[in-house]
């Protein structure tokens, strides 16, 4: 009797709590969390085809004496700064005018602006290598129609404007999705506070910076956010448009770690800028939790 | 008395000022949305016109219509791997969400509900690794799954793919629950209901919009994954559409119809699936901002 009442409250308690849980625990420990544990550790040793004698720091001296690791980095960075201009800014722009600044068409309009997000990357990156194209694509034949040059060995091409044109692939897929967060934001704020700013006569753009700026400051920071650790997971998008070249003029560290790993067979030096990008993912992704956190309490 | 007739027609004209301010700004708003909306269209638009035109017509006039629409492109794609290819993905897909939405739900429920010991651990760990993406831990990854023998299985293609989207379910659900009213579950227990009945009659059916919008989060970024897909997969067998369209545009470079007919094959249905259900993937995809 004692010992079925034990373990009818056992069930109740700690092994209801342990059985929900372990599924989740044991399959993200062993899939994600170990192998993120072990990129750090592989990443003080040599290449295996070298002996894999351990090295300490030494794939991380490599990678600062690697031009290339610090194209990929510079643009990771240059991706960060754009996007926050052009998808965020964009973004915010686009919410505050369907919030705001028309009364009809704005969920049609928002529809259209969202749908490039669920397309694959992989598809948006075959169909923009075509439009992309330099003789065909539908770019050129736009340009020649209106009588604009057009760079003979085609944009992705050219090792100044394809990473600029995959930026611009970025802000197609992506403006829709900081579009939403702003606007769910914007829809938050109070229509008092906007009728009190009509009354005293503000402009539509005081209005903007005075009331909606401060209003959604946490969805901005959070747009920021997941504008960085975006940067950082991209990887599809340039694969497929130009595999990091020409050159190495659009590698980011997505690629670069993959080719790094599996074309030159370094697996611990890729396993050495892994760690990076693990580091700005812990960082960035816990902040925007803490954001959302700090949001919730306010 | 006086001041106010000098007042009028002064603000007659202030108001009619104002009026014609608001048109243009009106204007300006539609003008720049419409201007967006077309941007995001053409693309879309060309793909769908090009893959019903011959090769000619898709170089000659890119943006026309198809003077007779090509089915054959579509039916053509019948006798390539592709449609091997997407049923692969169907199965990956499905066999990655489902346990991956129940395991998420059961630890995003006890974390948010539950006082146990571990919670705090398990709950920072899954903060700090939502955000890490497949190829920070690849090299590892591969070789425990080959350590495994279940490279080119659909085992070795399931299980990361259930793993690296648990974190994100489980801060989705986790958030979710914390906002349930805890009374419901509350009157359950003194009524004498185990955690388990609790969970299944009184907290289950009042979740069907959370689990709705992870599934359909879930659901495109498994049906859509590709860099685990090229790494762990070289035959066939297993192979799913995101690496089987690279190999088709490897094969057919020049055959564009066909290749954007195989990108159609693939886009127009999540688009479709967007429109019905876009409540629920707008929320899905803002989850973070909950």
């Amino acid at each position: 009797m004692a010992s079925t009442r034990t373990i009818n409250r056992a069930l109740r308690g700690p092994i209801f709590d342990y059985i929900m849980i372990g599924p989740a625990v044991v399959l993200f420990s062993v899939f994600i969390v170990w192998p993120a544990i072990q990129t750090l550790y592989t990443s003080l040793f040599a290449e295996p085809t070298k002996g894999g004698a351990f090295i300490g720091l030494g794939n991380y001296r490599e990678m600062m004496g690697d031009p290339v690791f610090w194209i990929a980095l510079r643009n990771n960075l240059i991706f960060i700064l754009a996007n926050l201009v052009l998808q965020v800014g964009l973004g915010t722009v686009l919410a505050a005018i369907l919030d705001r600044g028309i009364r009809r068409g704005s969920t049609l309009m928002r529809t259209i602006i969202f749908a490039p997000l669920v397309i694959a990357p992989v598809a948006i990156g075959v169909m923009w290598k075509m439009i992309l194209e330099p003789n065909f694509g539908l770019l050129r034949q736009l340009a020649d129609g209106i009588g604009l040059p057009f760079p003979t060995q085609g944009i992705l091409g050219d090792p100044y404007l394809a990473f600029p044109a995959i930026i611009g692939v970025g802000v197609w897929n992506y403006v829709g999705f900081m579009m939403t967060i702003m606007l769910a934001a914007m829809q938050g704020i109070s229509k008092d506070v906007y009728e009190a700013a009509r009354i005293d006569g503000a402009s539509a753009v005081q209005t903007f910076i005075s009331i909606t700026l401060p209003g959604v400051r946490y969805a901005l920071v959070l747009c920021g956010l997941i504008v960085i650790v975006g940067s950082f997971k991209t990887f599809e998008l340039v694969y497929v448009l130009t595999a990091g070249g020409p050159g190495n003029a659009t590698q980011v560290l997505g690629t670069y770690i993959v080719e790094s790993a599996f074309l030159v067979f370094q697996p611990n030096y890729a396993a050495g800028m892994s760690v990076i990008v693990l580091l700005v993912a812990i960082l960035f992704g816990s902040l925007q939790v803490y954001n959302r956190e700090s949001k919730v309490k306010t | 008395m006086s001041a106010a007739t000098q007042m009028t027609p002064q603000r007659e004209t202030g108001r009619k000022k104002r009026w014609f301010g608001r048109r243009l700004r009106g204007g300006m708003a539609y003008g720049a949305l419409i201007l967006v909306c077309i941007a995001i269209l053409i693309p879309i638009v060309w793909v769908v016109l090009a893959s019903l035109k011959t090769r000619r017509e898709v170089f000659l006039e890119p943006l026309g219509l198809p003077a007779v629409p090509q089915w054959q492109n579509y039916t053509q794609i019948l006798e390539t791997a592709f449609p091997a290819n997407i049923a692969n993905s169907v199965i990956i897909t499905v066999g990655s969400v489902v346990p991956m939405v129940i395991f998420s739900l059961m630890a995003g429920y006890v974390l948010a509900r539950r006082v146990f010991l571990g919670r705090r651990l398990v709950y920072v760990v899954i903060v700090l690794t939502f955000a890490i993406p497949f190829h920070s831990i690849l090299v590892p990854l591969y070789r425990m799954v080959d350590a495994l023998g279940l490279l080119n299985t659909f085992a070795g293609l399931i299980l990361p793919n259930i793993a690296i989207g648990i974190p994100f379910s489980v801060m989705i659900f986790y958030s979710f629950f914390r906002d349930f009213p805890a009374e419901l579950e509350e009157a359950a227990r003194l009524d004498g209901c185990s955690p388990w009945r609790i969970l299944f009659s009184v907290v289950l059916p009042l979740s069907a919009p959370v689990v709705l919008s992870v599934v359909i989060l879930q659901t495109v970024n498994v049906w859509n994954e590709f860099l685990w897909a090229s790494i762990s997969t070289t035959g066939d067998e297993v192979r799913p559409w995101t690496t089987g369209i690279m190999q088709f545009q490897g094969e057919y470079s020049s055959d564009w119809p066909r290749i954007l007919a195989v990108v159609n094959v693939v886009m127009v249905p999540l688009i479709l699936l967007y429109l019905v259900s876009q409540k629920y993937f707008v929320r899905a995809f803002a989850g973070m901002n909950k």
